[in-house]
């Protein structure tokens, strides 16, 4: 199973093998790593879940859709490398994924 | 069930949360009843953080979500104490959201159909109590950004 690390803002690491057809989101709220809200449980209706993705995984994890781009528009301290992790995909190719979160998803 | 902003009902010793609980509603001065994920999410966090001796958690604007088929339906605030509605965007276009404002220009809520900067910035402006100015409300050639600023 792909692995992926969570980082809290505190710097705090969380390692996690999370199942591939999950989305990022998922394997952090299964795993109760804290950080990340996902209010809205995955539908892109909420920015509770943002994440700045690793300079190393922009390229693999790719660009957000319109409608994600549009709710991250609205969010706190965004970055380039921000996304909302309901919608990332986990696939094989991800495996060593690092996500880092920030101060507060509200 | 009647609870406080601490989830508490009557009795000390018992909680509640959720559908099944008449709430104080802070944005709105008055008690309401919120059937919604975001509220009882709400309230799991006030209860827990009364348990846990922690600070409160900050009230939150309610808002409620649904996909229908290809629409998304985003919704912020409470159409409560509002006396008129101001639609942005062209219903027909399936892209548009409906504003409700008080006497006082500011937004109780919003109603926003595949409209996510609309629902973002109006659940802001709805908590920010700051006034807007309608006519740019109404004119979709100003972003929400700009409304919001």
């Amino acid at each position: 199973m792909p692995k992926i690390t969570y980082v809290e803002f505190s710097g705090t690491e969380h390692a996690i093998e999370v199942k591939t057809g999950l989305t990022v989101m998922e394997g952090a709220v299964k795993h109760n790593v804290p950080g990340i809200d996902a209010d809205c449980g995955g539908a892109c209706a909420c920015a509770t879940c943002h994440v700045y993705v690793d300079a190393a995984w922009t390229d693999k994890v790719g660009s957000p859709s319109a409608m994600e781009e549009s709710m991250l528009d609205f969010a706190e301290n965004v970055e380039p490398n921000s996304r909302l992790s309901c919608q990332i995909k986990v696939t094989e190719a991800l495996d060593g994924l690092i996500v880092r979160m920030p101060e507060s998803q509200h | 069930m009647v609870v406080d902003l601490t989830a508490k009902t009557a009795d000390p010793a018992i909680y509640a949360i959720g559908d099944c609980t008449r709430r104080p509603l802070p944005l709105y001065g008055q008690m309401g009843r919120l059937e919604s994920v975001p509220n009882a999410l709400e309230q799991a966090k006030q209860a827990a953080a009364d348990l846990c001796g922690t600070k409160p958690p900050s009230p939150e604007t309610p808002w409620f979500w649904s996909d229908q088929y290809d629409l998304k339906l985003q919704i912020a605030g409470l159409p409560l104490g509002s006396d008129r509605m101001l639609v942005r965007g062209e219903p027909s276009t399936a892209r548009f959201a409906v504003f409700h404002l008080n006497a006082d220009d500011q937004v109780q809520a919003v109603e926003a159909i595949n409209a996510a900067p609309e629902f973002m910035a109006g659940r802001q402006l709805i908590g920010s109590r700051k006034p807007v100015a309608p006519d740019k409300l109404r004119d979709i050639t100003v972003s929400m950004k700009d409304v919001a600023a």
